[in-house]
């Protein structure tokens, strides 16, 4: 188990370089001198060759990506000029609606999910099964963002039940942060409802197809029991795995999310940047949510081997 | 995360190559009522994109300022924006943005997925190195990496596909390098190879076609994920430029007038919908028939 | 005073739109308390007043920063933190004498010094600083209360120039602008009745009552006179959707709107809880070309972009509702003294053919028109795209670029990257403050006619040397076409009907402005 825990820390380490580099590599895919565009009005020559510097454009390439990596595994992520203020102190400060958005939705998303795709796999071909994945279908189909403006008109503006966009810190009153986020955890919940709900399902109906199953009920166990005394703790097993996809679903959901909401989160941050150009922001974002879905993957893998210690991969 | 995935899309099938590719295509497809459903979703949205100048009543990038922000009625169906251009007509030409879209992005990630899959599930050597890319490019949300890949090259259609994929491809080559893993170890693959068949054939000859099944099925979701993606960067002003008819681009627009002009965004969120639910369920169809014992999983 | 002869009482900014004017509870008692919260367009691109143009910045910041004049409702200079001042019978010297008493929001007693630094860093960055510095031959400051400063020849606007609210000549103090170096000023300390708080990027901008601050006795008006803060802080919130503004106007979560769609107005006036807000000076919606770019450099090219152009499709596209725009040639509104329409035989000339033949004897062979465009101006993108088809109808190739408006800010003031920009003019009290006439901004439109002809503008004072000189200005700008008018507006802001006390003229004005209690 200790090995095997080793073994994916260190196989995280090329993953984490591929990341740095394709973040290093983003701005030079970009047309234009960068310095120029981050300096803004009545920038001068000097001031440009100076910017030049201290990015380092003026380096070598390979060097270049040498002294990234070098300030990528110090946590250095850049500075922003607009922003006025280091990148990672930017996306700092812009976490809590970010992080409190994917968890309620998470939340929301499995509360919902697991029974659902659980009770649609039990009663297989019934009209629940057919009601709940016609259901979850939807849910995987729709545009977040387009359901979420239709909401906002519905409960912001003609029922006037909840805020229409912004956010209340929790700092600030807790109740505040929680209105201001229910709408917006409702769209990225249903959607990742709707993914874990079909999982859920097949990975359930697999469990049930299995010998021990099978086993059980000739035993003349009661069905009720063979659901969730064996077969749903196995179904777990790929479920946490469910989670993890969905989670990263989440996230990328939250950035469209919060820009629909106007919540001053990292998503919204990182399309304010690609706007304004702001290229350490977007490079920064890029690297830190995926170093963060790395970990996160990381951490589901080990709690599978936890469960299931059957697996023995690698 | 290799392991994990590989667990649930890992096809236990293995098809042969089919004689009459598209009759039994066809067939195969009328057994499971999800695909026929999807499939004639799917065919109707290609039907559209195609006649779009036929079917379309006005020239979707015509202004006609007087008529500005008309609502549906029997001269414009659809009702007009806030510049008088026929929303019915922005929303058909749309249908050929995201097909286009859909399309070119499902034929390059696959193109790209299945070189890299067949390449990396056959030489051990590469594998490493491959799958440690498709691995850095998988830990990166998807909706995140495009928008990032948008900033650098700028709102064009051709980026907008290039950006997505990039990245879906990877999602390919795992599904091809799990399916090759498997075939590799297949006895008339053994034998081909004991025989002195040379490597290139035996991919072409006896893996690939193993692929075709897990690929198209793969290829159906991404199709529908480039769809969503695309609106969805239009719309965040990252996709294509407003003036672009496409699905995404109209609910910008409209969404200034939301309250006053809802239809603006209404047609073409129903267009997504209506357009992602048919590739979904073609894709969920499909995955039946070729996997059984994956009914209603989702890779 | 010269001032006077140039008859600013003539300027009388006739209300079009009195009909539908918001009065103000004039009779209500001011209530001290509560935070006022503003729903703005986005980000400014800096909070430095000196360094941009950019409305959004001077609407934040005139809240917090103060200068030696500022404008009354007539367009008027009267003193801010003058005491009083005199002008030499040359007309050449003027003495400003400052107030006593007057502290920065750190503290610090306003000084002489710290006007001069501001003047002098004004006049080298800001656009109209620029442009007058070149008859500054001398500004001196013999005590900590007193400034003299010194022209080459007479200028009669001099006072205008020092209080006009956009690009202001706000005065900060003197270690502010050292440790700012060539850049933008970090820290934002001046003397108004709001202090800057803080500055969090996509959230908010939020400033707070000055305890310390001197007001003055004069009754209040436009940013003149007594500036009372009732409210206890101000917060300006980026929210780019307009329809997000207006619900949440309407909903109560911000107490203003800026700039929403006039498309609305007829179904927010039916709100008893909303005041759409109409402005009472007319702006201009304009395009403006780059002078220095190879493309736009060549006249005959602007001239075909100008032939091209049917400016009432622009117009209705961009504001809807006609009540809110007008067409009109005058680069000064009909309102003002110097209205004239030379030149308009240019103006909305619907003529692709001719286009078509100007592009030729140009020698246009496709090269994109770069043009840089915001939807977060609704009507400046709206334009743009309505633009767009008229020219590639006349043969032009148009590379339409969409992005906010922070970023247009920075990519104008770099002519290699771009061709054409959409912005808009608000009112200024004389073509002398144009800036598309201006050679040092972004446009650069640098024709030696015109420029000699601005001279005389400014040295003289007479009206109708003035208004033959204008006309003779206006008509070589039609004909250069410099850059394009498409049309007069007047915008829609919302706010709630408790917000009291709001005036516009100059510019918002959000100080002697209260929320009444419920």
């Amino acid at each position: 188990m200790t090995g095997y825990i080793i073994r994916r820390i260190a196989a995280l380490v090329p993953v984490l370089v591929i990341v740095a580099t394709v973040g290093f590599f983003l701005i030079y895919l970009t047309p234009g001198d960068p310095a120029a565009v981050m300096l803004g009005p009545d920038a001068t020559q000097e001031e440009l060759e100076n910017l030049r510097r201290l990015m380092g454009l003026d380096r070598p390439l390979l060097v270049q990506l040498l002294r990234w990596y070098g300030r990528t595994l110090r946590g250095d992520l850049g500075y922003s000029i607009f922003l006025q203020r280091p990148v990672l102190q930017a996306i700092i400060e812009r976490l809590e609606p970010t992080v409190l958005l994917t968890l309620f939705s998470l939340a929301l998303a499995v509360a919902i999910g697991i029974p659902a795709g659980v009770i649609a796999a039990v009663r297989r071909n019934s009209w629940i099964d057919q009601a709940a994945m016609g259901v979850a279908l939807f849910g995987v189909s729709v545009p977040n963002f387009w359901l979420g403006l239709n909401l906002i008109l519905i409960f912001s503006v003609w029922l006037g039940v909840l805020p229409v966009a912004g956010y209340v810190p929790v700092e600030q009153s807790l109740a505040g942060a929680v209105r201001s986020l229910v709408l917006p955890a409702v769209v990225l919940g249903i959607s990742g409802s709707a993914l874990i709900a079909r999982m859920t399902r097949s990975s359930m109906l697999e469990v049930l197809g299995q010998d021990y199953i099978r086993t059980a009920r000739a035993k003349g166990n009661l069905e009720r029991r063979v659901v969730y005394r064996h077969a749903l703790r196995n179904a777990m097993i790929p479920t946490v795995t469910v989670i993890g996809l969905a989670l990263g679903g989440l996230l990328a959901g939250a950035i469209v999310t919060e820009t629909v909401f106007a919540l001053p989160g990292v998503g919204r941050l990182v399309i304010s940047s690609v706007l304004r150009r702001d290229y350490p922001v977007i490079q920064g974002i890029l690297m830190f949510i995926a170093a963060i879905y790395v970990v996160i993957n990381l951490l589901i893998d080990v709690v599978y081997v936890y469960l299931d210690p059957r697996v023995k991969y690698v | 995360m290799v392991e994990r995935a590989e667990i649930v899309t890992a096809p236990a099938r293995l098809v042969r190559p089919a004689g009459h590719l598209w009759l039994t295509a066809f067939r195969t497809l009328r057994r499971s009522k999800s695909a026929t459903i999807g499939g004639a979703i799917v065919l109707a949205m290609v039907v559209v994109a195609l006649a779009a100048p036929v079917l379309s009543p006005y020239d979707p990038l015509e202004i006609h300022v007087p008529r500005r922000l008309t609502g549906p009625g029997p001269a414009h169906l659809f009702g007009t924006d806030n510049m008088g251009r026929d929303i019915l007509s922005r929303v058909i030409y749309g249908a050929r943005v995201s097909l286009l879209v859909g399309g070119l992005v499902v034929l390059s990630a696959a193109g790209a997925g299945v070189a890299l899959g067949l390449v990396a599930g056959y030489h051990d050597r590469l594998d490493r190195i491959l799958m440690r890319i498709m691995d850095g490019l998988m830990a990166f949300p998807t909706t995140l990496l495009a928008i990032a890949l948008m900033a650098a090259l700028g709102a064009r259609l051709s980026n907008v596909i290039f950006a997505l994929a990039i990245v879906f491809t990877p999602r390919v080559a795992r599904v091809v390098r799990s399916v090759t893993l498997v075939a590799r170890e297949l006895d008339y693959v053994q034998a081909a190879q004991a025989l002195g068949a040379r490597d290139s054939r035996i991919l072409a000859r006896h893996v690939l076609p193993n692929c075709l099944a897990p690929v198209i099925v793969q290829s159906t979701f991404i199709f529908a994920e480039s769809v969503l993606a695309e609106a969805a960067l239009s719309f965040l002003g990252v996709g294509l430029p407003p003036y672009v008819p496409s699905w995404g681009t109209i609910i910008t627009t409209g969404r200034m007038f939301i309250q006053t002009a809802p239809w603006i965004t209404i047609f073409p969120g129903v267009a997504i919908l209506v357009a992602v639910l048919g590739l979904n369920l073609l894709g969920d169809g499909l995955r039946d028939l070729t996997d059984p014992r994956l009914r209603g999983a989702v890779s | 005073m010269s001032i006077r002869a140039i008859r600013f009482g003539a300027l009388a900014i006739v209300l079009v739109l009195t009909a539908v004017l918001t009065v103000p509870g004039a009779a209500q008692q001011p209530r001290r308390g509560g935070a006022l919260r503003i729903a703005h367009i986005g980000e400014p691109p800096t909070l430095d007043q000196h360094w941009t143009t950019a409305a959004i910045t001077g609407h934040i910041m005139y809240n917090v920063n103060e200068g030696l004049f500022a404008l009354t409702t007539k367009f008027e200079p009267r003193p801010v933190l003058v005491e009083r001042w005199t002008t030499s019978g040359d007309r050449l010297t003027y003495t400003f004498h400052l107030r006593r008493g007057v502290k920065f929001h750190n503290g610090k007693d306003l000084t002489s010094e710290d006007v001069k630094a501001s003047l002098e860093r004004w006049g080298r960055i800001a656009t109209r600083g620029r442009a007058l510095w070149p008859n500054v031959a001398a500004l001196t400051t013999p005590d900590p209360h007193t400034v003299v400063m010194k022209l080459r020849e007479p200028y009669g606007l001099l006072l205008v120039d020092l209080a006009l609210p956009g690009q202001s000549a706000v005065i900060f103090p003197k270690e502010v602008i050292d440790e700012a170096g060539a850049g933008p000023v970090r820290r934002f300390v001046s003397t108004g009745p709001y202090r800057f708080v803080e500055h969090l990027p996509d959230r908010h901008i939020r400033l707070d009552r000055f305890d310390g601050y001197a007001a003055r006795t004069e009754e209040p008006d436009g940013a003149t006179g007594r500036k009372h803060a009732y409210f206890d802080s101000i917060y300006i919130l980026p929210v780019p959707d307009a329809a997000v503004r207006i619900a949440g106007v309407k909903r109560g979560e911000y107490h203003f709107a800026e700039t929403v769609p006039p498309d609305e107005y007829d179904r927010l006036r039916t709100d008893p809880e909303l005041m759409p807000y109409i402005t009472k000076t007319a702006n201009w919606l304009t395009a403006v070309f780059n002078h220095r770019s190879p493309l736009m450099g060549n006249r005959k090219v602007r001239q075909a972009f100008q032939a091209a152009l049917d400016h009432e499709a622009v117009m209705r596209a961009a504001y809807g509702n006609p009540r809110f725009w007008r067409l009109d040639p005058g680069l000064m509104p009909k309102e003002h003294y110097l209205w004239t329409d030379a030149g308009k035989e240019f103006f909305n000339q619907k003529n692709p053919a001719r286009a078509r033949q100007l592009l030729g004897e140009a020698g246009y062979r496709g090269e994109p028109v770069r043009w840089v465009t915001t939807m977060e101006y609704v009507a400046y993108g709206t334009a743009a795209q309505v633009v767009k088809p008229m020219l590639e109808t006349a043969g032009f190739t148009v590379d339409l670029q969409v992005v906010d408006w922070a970023t247009l800010v920075a990519r104008r003031a770099r002519p290699e990257l771009w061709d054409v920009f959409s912005t808009a003019f608000s009112f200024v009290p004389d073509p002398v403050f144009l800036l598309s006439l201006q050679p040092t901004w972004p446009g650069w439109y640098d024709n030696r006619d015109m420029n000699a002809m601005m001279t005389l503008l400014r040295r003289h004072a007479d009206p109708k040397v003035r208004h033959d000189l204008w006309k003779r200005m206006q008509k070589l700008w039609y004909e250069d076409a410099g850059t394009i008018k498409f049309g007069d507006y007047f915008l829609l802001h919302l706010h709630r009907r408790e917000l009291r006390g709001y005036e516009n003229i100059p510019t918002h004005i959000w100080w002697n402005a209260w929320l009444e209690g419920r």
